[in-house]
């Protein structure tokens, strides 16, 4: 039924790649139609960028794919989401669960005020206690004694967990003797590379990143880039920026917003190259936006 | 140049000052006229005033133009004005107002009126001055007299604390702390009024902390509706605002009847509670409502849920505003005597006890009886007449007044310690 | 698998009937404190938190959590409906009489309040007569004059002198001021209005003050800079852009000092002189007297039947004026900040 929207909408044919898909979505703010009917599919293993004017609902977008939306008061969120195949808005979905699997970095690092290593043990650990509430109380005794606990995250190795996301992250080296120090005395850079490491130790699918770099020195946001460049090859990334060149160097696939609504959505070098529509065309030369 | 009008408002000033200078010298030479009516003090208090005037007088001729007094002159003439007050003040019974009534209320009160009458206008002058100057002038004069008005309370306040530390410190000693009355050996002691201090507030603490502080998070972390936050803000202003007597009272008719029918450590700590409940919600909403909302959604977005980013993320990092405002409202609560003075003390009790040595090392007994307590010590010493035991009402204040300065002190510390710390 | 955050949003019956059965059990247990029957249940109660807390966390959490934000309002009302029972009989032979008459004889059986509530009325008259230019003049310069540092030290200054336990300021006040005024304006009684509305003002100060200050730090300082911005001095600023702002916020705070100031206790009792009689001529401020608070206080510990019944009334109507004062105040204070959440 989707397929024949045609792939110019950013709808693909092949749904095993697809690790979003959204089908039309509509977000209201009360009255407010923050996105409208937007339909697009994002690819697994690859980065995606999120382009268009401030208050486009890029954010909003962003959202409501790891149901964020539900935190603000007065928004209403229509139409399908889905994640790996799994309509995120169906009842008896896990929130919890879904926002493991969905990781998000926010535009202002937000450490915990807690230690390094706390601030990456958080995820797994709640992570943990949540899978024994699932079973219920009872059951926590007797799963002590299990051993091979079939969940992305064993508890038992938090240190390698813990050690693991922050060389992914590229954090190690810098913060390898401050582990247990406060993870507010950090550099802002570092920070946000702190925060991309929480969101890896929970062994996430997804990660959506809401202007990771707008926040930072040009140095530290060049990190930044490598970074998810390096990310791109295990997790799907889809990325908010303002910044057109970031854009282009970072992504694989480009969707612009315009006003709640889809423009184009296409491979990142042919929406700068030859953009198909006018107002792409426009907007990415800085004639409007 | 000075203005016209700016000459004439200060020729009627001066005018004025020597009007009022003339007519206290006539009245005072008429008292003169009048055998026996004049004294010294009297002399002196017309002194006063004229002092006052005199430097008021300075300041005005010291108003040029662009001309900026400096801080000094405008000291100087408050200094000369209340020194002027004061010797007013301290000689009321010269009849400087109405010599005739004296004796009667009306020149009581009359003598009063005149004295903050003259006290005003001493200031309103001196405001006045400014008045047709650049207005920095005015701006300095209205923040000296709003210094001085922050100065008076704390004056009262430094006044009132060193006044029972004086005379508070010559009674304290060991044996009057840490050991209770005995007539027979002429001995005082106010050990168990600390210690049933000590147990009031501890119960009232354990009870009123965690329906204080689970009731703030619930406004904060899960109300929606603001209807909710405010409905629970609104009873629980209703509740810090109840007169401590009115909790007596309800003590009086309510729990003690349900518990014992008479006095008793509990009912005492259950009010307590009831007092500092409201204190508790309203500082550690405030407290919570001040961690930041990107700590929240960091948490949430991880996957975290809401309880436990509650315990994990939220309360940690409020938990030292939450223990000041706790310590505040202890501070609060420990010297309240109007409730519990009906429902859970006595005096002469001996000191509460919990621990026993032997199994199960404690009981509970002493919260069935009556306690004495350090507030309602310094009652009984009132009422019994201060007269005799002048010596321990002071070493007692002393001890209670050390005791919520202390409280005070620690969430203070706390306070400013960890708003240096926390990194938002 | 039910996701527990899902849960918490679609049992929002299940979350009522717990909280409904905790804070019910709870009172219970207190209207019959110690029956057997009754620590049954509240056991039973404290067992199903326990199986709830070990199989859904979160929301046995929330709905403990909910039960304690119940707790204010439940005292609350508990009190009102208490004192309204207490307190009604009194009103009830001669509601007129009892409020305005001028007689209170314990011995002779005739109650009325009227020479109470009017030192009431003195004593929170003069006491707001000192605190409330001196408390907002302080709000003033705390909020806008004091630099940092300084604002640091005497807020929790300020704090402190609402500190100091009101037998303290009471027994200083009897020793010290009493007997001062009493030799100043040589006058034969120890107690009068006039000193406890003096100590009364210093211990209504710091609620006026802080309140005030907040009202005034509530304006947003842009007003005040624009003001700045057309070349006024800080203070002209002050006084045409950010106190008329602030001002329902300020009355709000002086509604909140009377309301402290009468229902003050200790301080009051220990200095007034105990006359429960009209001053003659009605305005002297130097005589004995008596108000509502210090009359309860006095009074409860030897009474009994009918003169219990009275004080309940004065405590009745005690009760309900401090109330309405602070409702009052609270009303205008959430006004002030709507207005400047949208504006
Ligand atoms: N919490 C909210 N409550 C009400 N309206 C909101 C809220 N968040 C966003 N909106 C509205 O939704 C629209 C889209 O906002 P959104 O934050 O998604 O824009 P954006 O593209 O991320 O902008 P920016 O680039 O500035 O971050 C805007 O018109 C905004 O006013
Ligand atoms: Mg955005």
């Amino acid at each position: 039924m989707f397929n024949d929207q045609g792939n110019k909408e950013g709808i693909l044919d092949l749904p095993n790649q697809t690790a979003v898909e959204i089908r039309n979505l509509d977000v209201y703010y009360g009255e407010e139609n923050a996105i409208e009917d937007v339909s697009l599919d994002i690819l697994r293993k690859k980065v995606t960028a999120l382009i268009g004017p401030s208050g486009c609902g890029k954010s909003t977008l962003l959202r409501s794919i790891n149901r964020m939306n539900d935190l603000i008061d007065g928004a209403k969120v229509e139409g399908i989401v889905k994640v790996d195949g799994n309509n995120v808005y169906s009842k008896g979905l896990q929130v919890s669960r879904l926002r493991q699997k969905v990781g998000q970095v926010f535009q202002k690092p937000n450490p915990f005020p807690k230690s390094v290593y706390d601030n990456v043990a958080f995820g797994p650990r709640a992570y943990k206690h949540h899978l024994r509430k699932e079973k219920g109380g009872l059951s926590s005794l007797t799963s002590f004694f299990e051993s091979g606990e079939k969940s992305p995250i064993d508890g038992r190795h938090m240190d390698k967990v813990v050690k693991d996301s922050l060389e992914q992250a590229a954090l190690l080296d810098e913060v390898e003797d401050k582990l247990h120090k406060s993870a507010m005395d950090l550099s802002g850079g570092q920070q946000q590379r702190l925060c991309i490491a929480r969101c890896l130790a929970t062994k996430p699918e997804i990660i959506l990143m809401d202007e990771p770099t707008s926040s930072l020195d040009p140095i530290s946001a060049g990190r930044i880039e490598d970074l998810i460049e390096d990310l791109s090859t295990d997790y799907t990334v889809l990325i908010v920026t303002h910044n057109m060149q970031q854009a282009a160097r970072i992504s694989d696939k480009t969707a612009l917003l315009w006003l709640g609504e889809l423009v184009e959505m296409s491979e990142t070098e042919e929406l700068f190259e030859n953009p198909e529509k006018e107002l792409t065309e426009k907007y990415i030369t800085g004639r409007v936006g | 140049m000075i203005s016209a009008r700016e000459k004439a408002i200060r020729y009627i000033m001066i005018v004025l000052w020597l009007v009022l200078a003339v007519v206290s010298l006539l009245i005072s030479g008429w008292l003169v006229v009048e055998p026996g009516a004049i004294s010294s003090e009297a002399i002196s208090a017309f002194g006063g005033i004229l002092l006052a005037g005199v430097g008021i007088t300075i300041i005005v001729f010291n108003l040029g133009d662009n001309y900026q007094p400096p801080i000094s002159h405008f000291l100087i003439s408050i200094l000369l004005l209340l020194l002027g007050g004061v010797v007013f003040l301290f000689f009321p019974d010269q009849g400087v107002a109405l010599p005739n009534l004296e004796g009667d209320i009306t020149a009581k009160l009359a003598n009063l009126l005149l004295f903050l009458l003259v006290g005003f206008a001493g200031i309103w002058a001196g405001l006045l001055f400014f008045r047709e100057n650049p207005a920095q002038n005015r701006e300095l004069a209205v923040k000296y007299f709003t210094w001085l008005s922050v100065l008076i309370p704390l004056g009262v306040l430094v006044f009132f604390v060193s006044y029972t530390i004086i005379e508070g410190s010559s009674v304290i000693n060991w044996q009057f702390i840490s050991s209770s009355t005995n007539l027979m050996m002429g001995k005082v002691g106010i050990f168990p009024a600390i210690m049933g201090t000590f147990s009031l507030i501890i119960g009232a603490t354990v009870l009123a902390v965690p329906l204080g502080v689970g009731a703030a998070v619930f406004l904060t972390e899960y109300a929606k509706r603001t209807w909710i936050r405010q409905a629970v803000g609104v009873t629980a202003d209703c509740l810090w605002s109840t007169p401590s007597i009115v909790f007596g009272l309800f003590g009086y008719v309510f729990l003690v009847p349900r518990i014992t029918g008479h006095s008793t450590l509990l009912a005492g700590q259950i009010i307590l509670a009831a007092m500092l409940l409201p204190l508790t919600i309203a500082t550690s909403t405030e407290a919570l409502s001040s961690v930041p909302d990107e700590f929240r959604s960091g948490s949430l977005a991880l996957g975290a849920s809401r309880w436990w980013t509650i315990r994990k993320v939220i309360l940690p990092s409020s938990v030292p505003s939450i223990i000041t405002g706790i310590l505040l409202g202890i501070g609060r609560i420990a010297g309240e005597t109007a409730p519990i003075m009906l429902i859970a003390v006595a005096s002469n009790t001996s000191a509460p006890s919990f621990l026993t040595s032997s199994f199960p090392y404690f009981q509970l007994g002493s919260l069935f009886r009556e306690v004495d307590a350090l507030p309602y010590r310094m009652y009984s010493i009132y009422k019994a007449g201060v007269g005799g035991s002048i010596d321990e009402a002071w070493g007692t204040a002393l001890v209670l007044i050390v005791l919520v300065l202390m409280f005070y002190g620690l969430g203070i510390t706390v306070r400013s310690y960890y708003r240096r710390r926390r990194g938002w | 698998m039910i996701n527990d955050q899902l849960k918490e949003k679609i049992s929002p019956r299940f979350l009522l009937a717990s909280v409904v059965f905790i804070s019910f059990s709870v009172l219970f247990t207190f209207f019959v404190l110690f029956q057997t029957f009754n620590v049954y249940l509240f056991l039973l109660v404290v067992a199903g938190v326990v199986i709830g807390w070990i199989f859904y966390e979160d929301s046995t959490a929330k709905a403990l959590l909910f039960a304690a934000s119940t707790s204010a309002g439940t005292i609350l009302i508990l009190i009102a409906s208490f004192l309204f029972i207490r307190g009604l009989p009194a009103f009830q032979e001669d509601p007129i009489f009892f409020i305005i008459g001028s007689e209170w004889d314990v011995y002779g059986e005739v109650y009325s309040l009227g020479p109470m509530i009017w030192g009431s009325i003195i004593v929170t008259l003069g006491a707001t007569a000192l605190a409330a230019p001196l408390g907002v003049s302080s709000a003033i310069f705390i909020g806008k004059f004091a630099p940092k540092w300084l604002r640091g030290i005497l807020k929790p200054a300020i704090e402190l002198l609402a500190g100091i336990p009101s037998v303290v300021y009471g027994f200083l006040g009897f020793v010290l001021l009493n007997r001062a005024i009493m030799d100043y304006f040589d006058i034969s009684n120890l107690g009068q209005y006039f000193a406890p509305s003096i100590i009364l003002g210093f211990m209504a100060l710091p609620t006026i003050a802080s309140v005030a200050e907040d009202a005034i730090d509530a304006v947003p300082t842009h007003l005040e800079k624009g003001a700045l911005a057309l070349g006024v001095t800080k203070w002209q600023a002050i006084k045409e852009v950010t106190l008329p702002s602030a001002s329902s916020g300020i009355t709000a705070a002086l509604i909140l000092g009377i309301g402290r100031a009468m229902g003050e206790t200790m301080a009051v009792t220990m200095m007034i002189g105990h006359k429960t009689a009209f001053p003659s001529p009605l305005y002297d401020i130097f005589e004995p007297g008596e108000t509502l608070t210090s009359l309860i206080a006095s009074q409860i510990g030897e009474a009994s039947g009918q003169s219990i019944d009275a004080l309940m009334g004065a405590g009745l109507l005690l009760f309900f004026v401090v109330l309405a004062l602070s409702v009052t105040s609270r009303l205008i204070q959430s006004r002030l900040q709507r207005r400047f959440r949208q504006g």
